[in-house]
């Protein structure tokens, strides 16, 4: 009877189990292998071994040539050492002498640790003297004897036999001032002592001849019939042959397979241990726990299937009943063994079958689910309405194999349906009203942002408009002070201008602070130089620290770059509100400004340390708010308003930057922010130029200056007042373009220095308006102070009518170098 | 002068040449005179005895008993072998009258019994060796007009002990016949002052500087103060060098037999290095250079320099002019030996009679070193110096000038 295989091992795998199987099918797999290894690895180290064997062979045999060639060189250089001795020469050219002393001579010499034979030969090839027992005479007939002492050969050596032994016939001439007399021979017995070195090491199973001139002179090892391998002598007629015995190569190559064999067979076992064990593991054991989940599977489903009230059923592609729960075969009212394998037209009335098996059939086509709320007739003939669902059914390639249909009672439902619609609509009017209700609150939420930034705009614009009439009266009061007043009426003087001067302070920083919160604040993005920034702090407020006899220290890191990206106006702005403070706040001691690379990323941090008050604990944390100082008593004591450190928080906030303090009471307190700036190469801009002419003072210059600085930003205003105070020159300070065009009316200035982007006016109208006085005001030189470091912008100032252009931040020797140009100028036009 | 035909064989090696049969020689044919000497370690002393011999021949025509005269030059290259090869040659030659030989005395001392016995004429003008012209044979074949070993070792030590005022000589010789019998002599001489030398050292040829050196030191160290050196050309030039490259208070003069003149000694070696040994060697007492005053001599020079218009303008172009002298001398002799008997047709009878004539020469010859009266007289072992033309009066001492000419030492011998 005939089994297939597969059936054969189905069945054998049912008998022992599957992970039995699994292992007897590695191990005839891995016979299997074995076997095939076997006989391919038979060929290969067939031919390994004889490869090896013949390399073995060509290197022996060229080792042997070798060291034959050694041996005769040797013993060559040897003779001919021997030869070039002074009473040998004597003895060729003087052969009369004492033969006897001539015997002792040759008798005494050995030739590398032998004595060899040693003939000497005369001018003619006669021997004269020699060692051996029986000395020969047909020297003279000899070619290489006559070449020898004809000069045209310097050595010889051969191979000769002498009855059945064998020779090496080495042979030098004899030069007496260069010229062979004679002729020293030399000879050495064949044997094994050439076979020093690497032929001693051969073995039993290696058979070496040597030849010369075709007859073989030595013969060592026992004969073989083998592959020869010949190696010749380049220069002499010497070979040497060696044979290797083949059955060593036999033995070898048993051995070999053995090896091998030993080594694959445990490697197998190993092998089918080891993937066994893993098949067990990681493949049959998974196999057992997901056929076992399947089962469980199938249960669920089925209990899944006959747990609920609806009718499921599973049709085929033929619309025939694969499967259907309870609820299904009671609904209709048959066996089950009737349903399974029916057309929908054996179980369901006509009517409705027909429509059931339309749309199945759309299922089966299209693939998609439907749903449709039909009529259908139960066994009892009650017609009940039914939401059915259809899901097609999709076998392992994604092909719609079956259909499955559930159909849900819905008949309750369906009565009820009319009084929900009416609700629906009701709802929906509702919905509509919401949603408007929504918009009309963000609209509302719009308006209020755009109301608290007219309030901020509100409040700069109020600010600016009380710093006119607050500069009209700190102007007067100035005046006033300069009248003739008693004392009363010059203290009286005194605070208006002090007030008034604490007034505009406040209302300079409201104004800063409102722009601030009114989103106007726009930062620069120029060349920084943080050195000179620090340089520019100190120029401020040097004074203020000497007249309280404090000392201001600065501290720069070598590590802090020479320039950076950023708004060096607001950085400097920053320094100084904290300066101040700190110069404010202490009494005695010193003031500290370190600068040094902010941690963990490119920047700076700027550090402002005081000896003074300190503040406590719990004011730190508020201290950054606006209109807030440590404490209210500080307003009465110290005067400022609180907006300075709130404007610095702003301000470090908006360049990406961190402020804070660390601060103890009655110790002194530490002013720390962080600025992430960019770090860059310091390049030569256009108003270099006229930094060239460093070196000139105007204070050298005959008479006092009388200039006027155009400039808005107060902190730029204390800083070109500050440096040219320095310098020993006064300077009107107007705070924008349209005060400027005023104050070069009402008196006469040598230059002016003009802001470019100011409010009210800004420097390129007020130039132009200057300009267009005519007379001498076309003439009167003005200096553009700008930011703009931009290309263009030079050639935009000189454009509008100014004389010269200086970028902000100034430099000092640029300032210098230009004012002192324009008063030279300003000289010749008065 | 067209008649001569001088051959100059530079004979490598004798081997080949087919022996010639003694054939019936006429009046016209040639007379052959062979040169058998080292013409490549001593070719300035064999040339120059060639040039004295054509020199003499020339002042008769080159002709000898009324036959043309060829020079037949042979190179034994110093081997003994060879050089008996080459007499062996000279004897099949029917024509060959004599054979001069050349500066070493090893290949005549070798075969001396040999030459007796074969009846080979051979004429020395050069070779010193005293053996050379002493035989226990009934005919000894052998004239020398040289120095003589056996008178040259008294003269080298008359003049180092009673010009130069030396005590205490050491001897350096060749370890040849030539150097042995010198040895011996010199010993003599010595004992008969009742010295004896310091210290004997013996060198092979082929000698190197730094075996030289060795050998000095050696000898510095018996105490020594001055050498007596016995050696050919390439040696003593060797030797010379050795002792130059020593430090001035190493340094020893030395007093050299004359081998060392047979070479090119003056041209090998720089004036600045010979200047830095303290030389002298032994001559015979005629010099071209010292003697301008001597007519027959500047005579004899003016037809030396048209034989060799080339090389030969001054006598100081001379080199080896001993052998020159000797051979020149020598060879009036002979040609006055040949006239006084004649030549017949066989050759061997014309050696034995030429022999006979140089033995009982009556009529006075002049030669360069002085005139011969009797120059040879029949030998026997009574009269040991009968072969000999020169005694110990025509000998004397020499220095090398800077410029390599021979000068003779001023001594009042």
């Amino acid at each position: 009877m005939m089994i297939s295989p597969a059936r054969w091992v189905e069945g054998l795998a049912r008998r022992i189990g599957l992970s039995a199987a699994l292992v007897l099918y590695s191990g005839l797999v891995l016979v299997l292998l074995a076997t095939i290894s076997a006989g391919v690895a038979w060929r290969i180290i067939e031919e390994h071994v004889q490869a090896a064997q013949n390399e073995h062979a060509h290197g022996e045999a060229q080792g042997a040539v070798r060291s034959l060639d050694v041996f005769l060189r040797d013993r060559m250089i040897a003779l001919t050492g021997v030869a070039a001795k002074g009473d040998l020469i004597q003895a060729v050219v003087q052969p009369e002498v004492n033969r006897a002393w001539l015997g002792d001579q040759l008798h005494a010499q050995y030739i590398l640790g032998t004595a060899p034979k040693l003939t000497l030969l005369d001018f003619e090839g006669r021997p004269l003297y020699t060692t051996r027992s029986r000395p020969r005479f047909d020297y003279p007939q000899r070619v290489w004897v006559q070449e020898l002492l004809e000069g045209r050969r310097r050595d010889f050596i051969g191979a000769s036999r002498s009855g059945d032994e064998w020779y090496w016939s080495l042979a030098a001439p004899i030069l007496n001032h260069g010229y062979p007399e004679g002729v020293l021979v030399a000879e050495f017995p064949v044997d094994a002592a050439m076979f020093q070195g690497e032929m001693a090491t051969l073995t039993e199973s290696v058979h070496v001849a040597i030849d010369y001139d075709g007859q073989t002179i030595l013969e060592r090892g026992p004969v073989f019939e083998g592959p020869t391998v010949v190696q010749k002598h380049e220069a002499l007629p010497l070979q040497v042959r060696l044979t290797i015995d083949p059955s060593a190569l036999r033995m070898a190559r048993g051995s070999l397979l053995r090896g091998f064999i030993t080594r694959v067979g445990l490697a197998g076992l190993i092998i089918l241990a080891l993937s066994s064990w893993l098949a067990h593991r990681y493949l049959l054991r998974p196999l057992e726990r997901s056929a076992h989940a399947l089962e469980e599977a199938e249960r669920h489903a089925r209990a899944i299937f006959e747990s609920t009230s609806d009718l499921l059923v599973l049709k085929d592609r033929d619309h025939r009943y694969r499967a259907a729960n309870q609820a299904f075969i009671d609904f209709v009212g048959r066996d089950r063994e009737e349903v399974l394998g029916a057309l929908d037209t054996e179980i369901l009335p006509s009517g409705c079958a027909l429509d059931q098996r339309e749309k199945s059939k759309q299922v089966l086509e299209e693939g998609h689910p439907s749903t449709s709320d039909d009529e259908v007739v139960d066994a009892r003939g009650n017609r009940r309405w039914m939401s059915v669902n259809r899901m097609p059914v999709r076998d392992g390639d994604g092909r719609v194999s079956g259909v499955v249909c559930a159909y849900h009672d819905i008949t309750h439902r369906k009565l009820q349906e009319e009084s929900l619609l009416a609700a629906k609509e009701e709802a929906d009017d509702l919905n509509a009203m919401l949603s408007e209700s929504i918009e009309q609150a963000e609209a509302l939420v719009v308006e209020a942002d755009r109301a608290n930034a007219a309030k901020s705009e509100f409040l700069a614009n109020m600010s600016h408009e009380i710093r006119t009439p607050l500069n009209g009266v700190l102007g007067m009061a100035d005046l006033l002070a300069e009248t003739e007043l008693d004392d009363q009426q010059q203290a009286y003087a005194n605070a208006i201008y002090v007030s008034g001067q604490a007034l505009l302070t406040l209302v300079n920083d409201i104004l800063d602070f409102s722009k601030i919160e009114a989103g106007r604040l726009e930062l620069e993005e120029i060349d920084l130089d943080p050195r000179r920034l620090v340089e520019e702090v100190v120029d401020i407020l040097g004074p203020q620290a000497q007249e309280k006899s404090l000392r201001l220290r600065v501290e720069i890191c070598d590590e802090v770059g020479p320039l950076y990206r950023g708004d060096p106006n607001r950085v400097r702005q920053i320094l100084l509100n904290l300066t101040t403070n700190a110069l404010k706040f202490t009494e005695s001691g010193e003031v500290r400004i370190e600068m040094g690379p902010m941690e963990g990323g490119a920047g700076l941090k700027i550090e402002v340390t005081d000896t003074g008050i300190g503040i406590p604990q719990e004011a730190q944390a508020r201290l950054f708010d606006s209109f807030t100082q440590a404490d209210s008593s500080t307003t009465r004591r110290f005067g400022g308003t609180g907006l300075g450190l709130a404007i610095s928080r702003r301000l470090v906030e908006a360049m990406g930057g961190e402020i804070g303090v660390i601060s103890e009471e009655g110790r002194g307190s530490t002013f720390w922010f962080t600025l992430p700036l960019e770090g860059a190469t310091p390049t030569e801009n256009s108003s270099e130029d006229l930094s060239l002419r460093v070196g000139c003072q105007p204070a050298e210059l005959d008479r006092p200056w009388n200039l006027l600085l155009v400039e808005d930003n107060p902190t730029n205003q204390m800083l070109a007042l500050a440096l040219l105070k320095k310098w020993g020159v006064e300077a009107d300070l107007a705070k924008n373009g349209q005060e400027a065009v005023d104050m070069v009316q009402a008196k006469d200035y040598d230059a002016v220095l003009m802001d470019c982007q100011m409010p009210v006016l800004d420097g390129y109208a007020a130039t132009r308006k200057i300009r267009s006085l005519g007379g001498a005001y076309r003439d009167l030189p003005i200096v553009a102070l700008t930011a703009n470091a931009l290309a263009g912008d030079r050639e935009k100032c000189l454009a509008t009518g100014m004389d010269h252009y200086l970028a902000k931040p100034i430099r000092k020797e640029a300032l210098c170098a230009v004012l002192s140009e324009c008063l030279s100028r300003s000289v010749t036009i008065s | 002068m067209l008649a001569i035909l001088s051959v100059i064989c530079l004979g490598l090696v004798a081997l080949g040449h087919p022996v010639r049969a003694a054939l019936p020689v006429g009046e016209g044919d040639s007379v052959r005179i062979y040169v058998d000497a080292d013409r490549t370690t001593t070719l300035p002393a064999t040339r120059s005895i060639e040039l004295g011999i054509r020199t003499a021949l020339s002042e008769v025509g080159n002709r000898l008993g009324g036959r043309p005269v060829e020079i037949v030059s042979l190179d034994h290259r110093g081997n003994s072998g060879r050089s008996r090869r080459n007499l062996e040659r000279y004897l099949a030659d029917p024509r060959a009258l004599v054979v001069y030989s050349g500066q070493h005395s090893p290949p005549i001392l070798a075969h001396r019994e040999w030459i007796h016995r074969n009846r080979v004429l051979l004429l020395d003008p050069w070779a010193a060796a005293g053996p050379i012209t002493r035989t226990h044979q009934a005919e000894n074949w052998i004239f020398r007009l040289s120095v003589d070993d056996s008178k040259a070792g008294f003269v080298l030590v008359d003049y180092a002990f009673d010009h130069r005022g030396l005590r205490n000589p050491a001897l350096l010789l060749e370890d040849t016949g030539w150097g042995h019998s010198n040895a011996e002599t010199l010993g003599r001489a010595l004992l008969d002052r009742g010295v004896e030398a310091a210290g004997v050292r013996w060198f092979h040829w082929s000698l190197t500087e730094e075996s030289a050196r060795i050998l000095l030191r050696e000898i510095g160290a018996t105490g020594a103060d001055c050498i007596f050196l016995v050696a050919n050309a390439p040696e003593a030039e060797t030797i010379v060098r050795a002792m130059a490259s020593l430090d001035l208070a190493e340094r020893l003069p030395i007093c050299s037999h004359w081998g060392l003149t047979g070479g090119r000694f003056a041209q090998s070696l720089p004036a600045s290095l010979r200047a830095r040994v303290d030389l002298t060697f032994l001559q015979t007492s005629y010099s071209f250079v010292d003697r301008p005053d001597d007519s027959f001599g500047q005579e004899v020079f003016a037809r030396a320099s048209r034989l060799e218009p080339e090389t030969l303008r001054n006598p100081s172009d001379l080199s080896a002019p001993t052998g020159f002298i000797h051979a020149y001398d020598l060879t009036r002799i002979l040609i006055a030996a040949v006239e006084a008997v004649g030549l017949e047709a066989d050759m061997s009878t014309n050696r034995m009679r030429v022999r006979e004539a140089l033995e009982n020469l009556k009529v006075p010859v002049r030669g360069l070193i002085k005139t011969y009266r009797s120059p040879f007289r029949p030998y026997d072992q009574e009269h040991p110096d009968a072969h000999e033309a020169l005694s110990a009066e025509d000998l004397t001492m020499a220095r090398y000038a800077a410029d390599g000419v021979i000068h003779l030492e001023a001594w009042g011998k």
